[in-house]
Order: C-alpha cells, then sequence, then structure tokens
C-alpha cells in the first residue's frame, strides 16, 4: 500500500452515479429546449395525420425495455448472470423494434407532414434526437452484454450495469414527454 | 477508484507514428465513410447522389469518433468497451502530448498551447481586419472578405475565451487545489481535450469554402443562405459544445466529491468555487445551442421550416435559444477570470481574500441570474415586448453580485502590501478593465439607451472590455501565475513586464476610442464607415497592431523560458494554496504523501497554521 491509498477519495461508483446524475440533467435540458421550441413554434397545433396508435405501441415497446432492464440489474444482483444477459438481450431486442417502427413511421410521415411544414420539422427533430440516443443507449448495452461475455464485468464492475441501465431508463421516460406532446397534445 | 488500480503494464506510444498523425488519417478515413454512407442513401432513395452539404455534416459526425478513436482512444478506452484489456498511453518526452493521454496536468498543457495557438490566429485575423478599417471604403478585404474573416476572428475567440482559462487551469491547477490525484474520470477528460482538434481543423479550413458571414452567432435568415462555411460553423459548435459538457461533468464531480481531507466549502480556493460555478452553466447551458445550430442545418441540409417564415418558421426562435446558451456563456468567459483574479490579489496583497463568503455568493448570483436575461441581446427585435422591462431589470440586476466580487477584490487590495509582480500587474489590471466594461454596459441594459447603441461600435467595445480586458487578462494572469508551477521554471520578469505594459496600454488605446465610434454611428460587422470617423479609425487601428505585437513578446518569452528559465521552485510566490505545497512541475499523482488542509487558504498572518500540510506513510 502506497501512500497515494487515497482513503479520502470515495469509491468510484459514486464518482460514477453523481457524474452520470449530472450529465443526465444536462441531457433533460437538451430535450427541454427543444420541447420549449415546439410549444413556441406550433402552441398546441399538431398535424392530425400523426399516428396515435402506432405512438403507443411505441411507448409499450419502451417501457417493457424499461422493465427487462431493470430485471437485468436485479438477475446480476442475484449472481444470476444468464438471466442478466438474457434480460440484456430482451432489452436490446425492445430497442431495435422501437428504431425499425420509427424509420417505419417517418416513412410514412414524410408524406403526411413532411419535414417542410412546421410540425414536421419538430417531429424530425425531436424523435430523431431522441432515436440518436437511443442508439447509444443500445450500444452501452450491447457494450455491457459483450463485456460479460467475455468474463470482464467482474461483481465489483457491476456499477456499469447499473450506470447503463439508468440511462436507458431515462432515454424510455424521455419518449413518454416525447408522445404527449408530439402525439396527444 | 480507477487511478490507485495496479497501473496496467502495456504502455503504447513510446515509438512510431504518433497517435495525433494516426488520428487525422483516421479521421479522414471516416470522413470518406460518412460521405459515401451519405451518397448510398441518397441513391437507394432515388436522389442525385452528390450533395456537398449533407456529406460534409454526415461525413464529419463520422470522422470525430474515428479521430478520437485514433488518437489512441481505442486503446486506452474502446478496448474495454468489446471486454478487452485497455492500455495505457504514456510515453515519456514531447510524445505525452500527441495522443490519448489521460494525466490531467498533460491535458491542461494541451489546452493551453492549443488555446494560445487559436488566440494567436484569430489575433492576426483581427489584425487583418483593423487593416480594412484603416481607412473608408474598401482597403484589403473588401465588404465580403471582411464581413468573413470578422466572423471566423469573433468565432475562434469566443472559443478561446469559452475553454482557454478552465481549459488550461481548471485540468491543471483545479485538480491539485483540491488534494486530488486526477479528476473524477479521466478518460472524459481526454475526450473532453480530443474533440477540439477537429472543430479547430474545422473552423480554420473555412476560408477555403467561402467561409461564413453571420458573425459568430450566426443568426438565420442569413444562416440558412450563405456559403457552407455556415455549416462549419454549426458542426465545430456542436463538437466544441460536447467538449464543454463532457468537461463540465469532470470539473463538478471533482469538485464535489474528491476534494482532500479538511478542505470544507468554506477552505475551498475561490478558483476553485469559480471554475465550479461555470461547469455548471456549462451543463446545462450548452445543450441549447447545439440545439439552435442543429436547427440551422436541417433547414439547409434538409430543408426544415424551423426559421423560414415562408414555410411557417420563426427566425426570432433562434435567437431565443442561442442567447438562453449564449448570455450564460459570457459569464462561463468571464467567471473562471475572475476566479484567477480574486487568488492571485490575496497573494500578492499579503491579506486575506476580503469578504470571501460575500464573493463566493456573487459568483453564484451571478450565475443564477445569468439564466433569465437572454433576451436583453434581443431589445431591438422585440420592441414593443411587455417582457422586454423584465429582461432589464434582471440583467441590471446581475451588478449586484457583480459588485460583490469587485468589492471583495478591492477590499482585498485595501491597504495591503503590494507585491508588484507580473500576476499582479495582470489581476490589478482586470479591476481596471471590468469596471469599464461592466459601466458601459448597463447603458446597454437600459432599452431607450440600446435602441441607440445597438450595433454599434460601443457594444464593441463593451464586449471587448469584458471579454478581453477580464476574461484574456485573467487567462495571462493566470499563465504568469502558476507558469513556474506547470514549467519548474521562472520567465524572463522584464520581458513579462514589457508584455504587460504593451498590452495594457495597447488595448485601452484601442477599445476606447470605439465607444466613441460607436456613440458617433458607426456600425459593427461592416466594412466600411462615415469618412469623418476616418482619423479616429486610422488611430484605432495603429493602436490594435500595437497590442498585436504585444504577444510576440510573450510567446518569446513563454518558449525561451520553459526551454531555459531558472528553477524556480515549488513556492515563488509564497502562496498558500495545495498546488504550491508540492513540487514544480508535481508528480505523475502530484503529492508525494497525504494532503490534509487545515486552515484558510488566505490567511498570511505571520502565526496562522499553514493552509494544508504533507502527510507521508510514517506520520500516519
Amino acid at each position: 500500500m502506497t501512500t497515494h491509498a487515497a482513503a479520502h477519495h470515495p469509491p468510484y461508483e459514486d464518482l460514477q452515479r453523481f457524474g452520470l446524475r449530472l450529465f443526465i440533467a444536462s441531457e433533460a435540458f437538451l430535450f427541454g429546449v427543444m420541447f420549449a421550441a415546439r410549444f413556441y413554434l406550433l402552441g398546441f397545433d399538431k398535424a392530425e395525420a400523426v399516428n396515435v396508435v402506432l405512438g403507443l405501441v411505441l411507448t409499450g415497446l419502451l417501457l417493457a425495455a424499461t422493465w427487462s432492464s431493470h430485471r437485468a440489474v436485479a438477475a446480476a444482483e442475484a449472481g444470476d448472470r444468464g438471466a442478466m444477459q438474457g434480460q440484456l438481450l430482451l432489452t436490446m431486442a425492445l430497442g431495435v423494434g422501437f428504431l425499425a417502427l420509427v424509420v417505419v413511421e417517418w416513412g410514412a410521415g414524410f408524406t403526411e407532414f413532411p419535414i417542410s411544414t412546421p410540425y414536421g420539422s419538430m417531429f424530425y427533430l425531436i424523435t430523431g434526437t431522441h432515436s440518436l440516443h437511443l442508439l447509444i443507449g443500445l450500444f452501452v448495452l450491447a457494450s455491457l452484454f459483450l463485456q460479460d461475455r467475455r468474463g470482464a464485468l467482474s461483481d465489483d464492475k457491476l456499477w456499469k450495469l447499473r450506470g447503463g441501465v439508468t440511462y436507458w431508463q431515462f432515454v424510455d421516460v424521455v419518449w413518454l414527454f416525447v408522445f404527449v406532446i408530439l402525439y396527444v397534445l | 477508484m480507477a487511478t490507485t488500480a495496479p497501473r496496467l503494464e502495456r504502455q503504447i506510444g513510446a515509438s512510431g507514428l504518433p497517435y495525433a498523425i494516426r488520428g487525422l488519417i483516421w479521421g479522414l478515413i471516416g470522413f470518406a465513410l460518412g460521405a459515401v454512407v451519405t451518397m448510398l442513401v441518397r441513391s437507394l432513395a432515388g436522389s442525385p447522389a452528390w450533395r456537398t452539404d449533407q456529406m460534409v455534416v454526415i461525413g464529419f459526425l463520422f470522422s470525430v469518433p474515428a479521430f478520437v478513436l485514433g488518437v489512441g482512444a481505442w486503446e486506452t478506452w474502446g478496448r474495454g468497451w468489446v471486454g478487452l484489456e485497455t492500455l495505457e498511453y504514456d510515453p515519456p518526452g514531447w510524445r505525452q502530448y500527441f495522443g490519448f493521454n489521460l494525466d490531467h496536468k498533460v491535458i491542461g498543457i494541451q489546452y493551453l498551447v492549443t488555446f494560445i495557438a487559436v488566440f494567436i490566429l484569430a489575433g492576426a485575423v483581427a489584425m487583418l481586419m483593423r487593416t480594412e478599417l484603416m481607412d473608408p471604403g474598401r482597403t484589403v478585404l473588401g465588404p465580403a472578405g471582411f464581413t468573413r474573416f470578422m466572423s471566423l476572428h469573433g468565432f475562434l475567440m469566443v472559443l478561446v475565451a469559452v475553454t482557454a482559462v478552465p481549459g488550461a487551469f481548471g485540468n491543471y491547477v483545479m485538480p491539485i487545489m483540491v488534494g486530488a490525484e486526477d479528476m473524477a474520470f479521466p478518460r472524459l477528460n481526454a475526450l473532453s481535450f480530443w474533440l477540439w482538434p477537429p472543430a479547430v481543423l474545422l473552423l480554420l479550413s473555412s476560408p477555403f469554402v467561402g467561409g461564413w458571414d453571420s458573425g459568430w452567432t450566426g443568426y438565420p435568415p442569413l444562416a440558412s443562405v450563405n456559403n457552407l462555411g455556415q455549416i462549419f460553423y454549426a458542426l465545430a459548435f456542436v463538437v466544441g459544445g460536447l467538449s464543454s459538457i463532457v468537461a463540465s461533468v469532470n470539473f463538478l464531480t471533482t469538485i464535489v466529491k474528491m476534494r482532500t481531507k479538511g478542505l470544507t466549502w468554506n477552505r475551498l480556493p475561490i478558483f476553485v468555487w469559480s471554475i465550479l460555478l461555470t461547469g455548471a452553466l456549462s451543463l446545462f447551458f450548452t445543450q441549447s445551442v447545439a440545439v439552435a445550430v442543429t436547427m440551422v442545418t436541417l433547414d439547409r441540409i434538409f430543408g426544415a421550416a424551423f426559421f423560414d417564415p415562408l414555410l411557417g418558421g420563426a427566425p426570432v426562435l433562434y435567437q431565443h435559444i442561442f442567447w438562453f446558451y449564449s448570455h450564460p456563456a459570457v459569464y462561463v468567459m468571464v467567471l473562471p477570470s475572475l476566479g484567477v483574479m480574486l487568488e492571485i490579489l490575496p497573494v500578492f496583497s499579503r491579506k486575506p481574500l476580503f469578504a470571501y463568503k460575500w464573493a463566493v455568493g456573487g459568483i453564484i448570483g451571478i450565475s443564477v441570474l445569468s439564466g433569465v436575461v437572454w433576451a436583453h441581446h434581443m431589445f431591438t427585435v422585440s420592441a414593443l415586448s411587455d417582457a422586454n422591462a423584465g429582461f432589464m431589470l434582471s440583467t441590471e440586476a446581475i451588478s449586484v453580485p457583480t459588485g460583490l466580487v469587485f468589492l471583495s477584490a478591492i477590499g482585498t487590495i485595501w491597504r495591503g502590501k503590494l507585491w508588484m509582480k507580473v500576476p499582479m500587474l495582470f489581476a490589478l489590471a482586470m479591476v481596471f478593465n471590468f469596471l469599464i466594461g461592466g459601466i458601459t454596459g448597463v447603458f446597454l441594459s437600459d432599452i431607450p439607451a440600446d435602441f441607440q447603441l445597438q450595433d454599434t461600435y460601443w457594444v464593441v467595445a463593451h464586449f471587448h472590455y469584458t471579454i478581453v480586458g477580464a476574461g484574456i487578462f485573467g487567462l495571462f494572469a493566470g499563465i504568469y501565475y502558476w507558469f513556474p508551477k506547470i514549467t519548474g521554471r521562472m520567465f524572463d520578469e522584464r520581458l513579462a513586464k514589457v508584455h504587460f505594459w504593451m498590452m495594457f496600454v495597447g488595448f485601452n488605446v484601442t477599445f476606447l476610442p470605439m465607444f466613441w465610434l460607436g456613440l458617433n454611428g458607426m456600425n459593427r460587422r461592416i466594412a466600411d464607415y462615415q469618412p469623418d470617423l476616418a482619423p479616429v479609425n486610422l488611430f484605432v487601428s495603429l493602436a490594435g497592431f500595437f497590442l498585436g505585437t504585444s504577444f510576440l513578446v510573450f510567446l518569446w518569452n513563454f518558449v525561451v523560458s520553459w526551454r531555459n528559465g531558472p528553477p524556480a521552485g515549488s513556492n515563488p510566490w509564497g502562496a498558500r494554496t495545495l498546488e504550491w505545497v508540492t513540487t514544480s512541475p508535481p508528480p505523475k499523482l502530484n503529492f508525494d504523501g497525504e494532503p490534509e488542509v487545515l486552515d484558510d487558504p488566505y490567511d498570511f498572518a505571520p502565526d496562522a497554521p499553514p493552509h494544508a500540510v504533507l502527510r507521508t506513510g510514517g506520520e500516519r
């Protein structure tokens, strides 16, 4: 043990959790600014052609993904790595399904509410930014899965899993707001 | 705690191609890949394959991660993402600066040198602008060339002002001041630096595509229809903004979570406070400017309707979103420098920092109010809006916390025993300059006066007095104050004083007459002016060239002293904060022992206990 034992420093998980919360707060500002811009530009107007049923299906997919990501953490903490990997795969599958449906929706939307209309601009900006964040979340989950497959995710590194899942769930929660302000209002 | 884990055995970077060069190659490959993907998608959608602006945007978004991985993030970080063992980049000598090095001291020097270079380049562009303005009519650049170089100068300097002090000293000095071995997230820290080279290189290449002419603010509708350079500006803003956010997470976590034993909030050096609040501002508000420039880019490359009134868009929306970031950003430019000033004044006055808690309260108050004043940049846009009165009041209210910072500075030097070394000269000059900058700002916050002064040289003079007079003077105060710590060598005091007096006099004779020019109706951002303003403009240009030459003196001294200066010792200024307790330059993990804070950082009484001591293993 050197003199650099750093007994006064908190454990890494503590730093990581704090830093992640800051980053999530910052990301919340990103979406908040876009939501405010939506109301500035459009008031409460929306395109009638927007498919609320599809929006509900998308919401259901992400709610299920939030639950399965939670189950992944619970399984890892109970020591069941097989179940954890299964739940991670399920979460990723739900996420990929979500992105595929978004592509379908955009394909229809380009004719119903094109990007050259104010609603269309806002719709593609907000759903596009959200999908980009979901894609990042997918990479994080895939990385966690891969690390566990290679045995690099030991029990003292489970903070990585908790952090990744926290970010994933944040992106899921953002979708609820996106759904309300783009599909419902 | 990651930094206490056993150091990894496998090192990279000690020989062969420098990683920075590999990063450039990977970045170019990434750019080509992004451009080809764009062409493929366009072909599949049945459009003509080639579309330059879309290919530039997608290509750049591919090239940035490729560049960062190429400079060594792949080995030091990315391998871990796929479950492989990560390697360490820690070569000796000059190579340590040219790759993904995780040491906060290396990163601080990378930031410092990079942004001094950007500062000198952007200053050279200002010399061109003043050449054009030496007499009325066309001189060297012409109207179009002038607005493009004005935009480049403005934006590069904004990046310097936002980044240089927190990047250099927030990284190098702050972790040592709080007694930490490194930042909380060393990899994120390296990432925050290595996002800058692609952004800066992109901006420096923008003149080759015709630049852009909408200034650093990039307002649509002009920004929706001008040259391709406008997209370079937007991309650089987004990538630089991401760097700021990542750096802020690191600053805040380090300050909140990694302070050493005994370093309570009451004992926190004032510079650390200023970095804490700067970090909070960047963390929240930077996102908004990314939204603004992204929306302009979508208008341009995908035909979106955000800011095109013919399609139902609203150009004023851009200004709201832009200034929602960019007003807090001016405090990001100034607060760290005010922190440097308040750090230096007690040391060279040999007195405690006057009204420490009120100064901290002032910094917090400025930060909080900065979020609710943005529309004062838009008084003439929404001249009939009732909200203007509220923004006028909130803007004028900022002078109260700013006044607290001022009173702390004045109270500190009041009846002190002033030691007129170069860092102190710069700190005192800041008090003088920022007073002029602050008072002239009051006129701009006043709506009727603003209607007259908007878009004149009064505004140019005002913000140069705040951003240069405080922000950049603070950068140089910090450079001279911490130069002995960072390099282990002392600079040439005589040359440094020559630099100071040239810069201080040159700055004031350049920018003070601009207030007069503004009152007499000279428009900013335009290459021409009415003939009766010619004599004063000639004077301002000559004064500007004089100011420009002062930095050559600085550069000479900086380079020569770094190589050959006499050894400085660990504490040449007799200061008390933690960075002066360790050696110059500090060892790899900053301290040969465990730092423990015992007392106030600014208590210069002869019998006061030291601010901090190092406990070695035996004493425990």
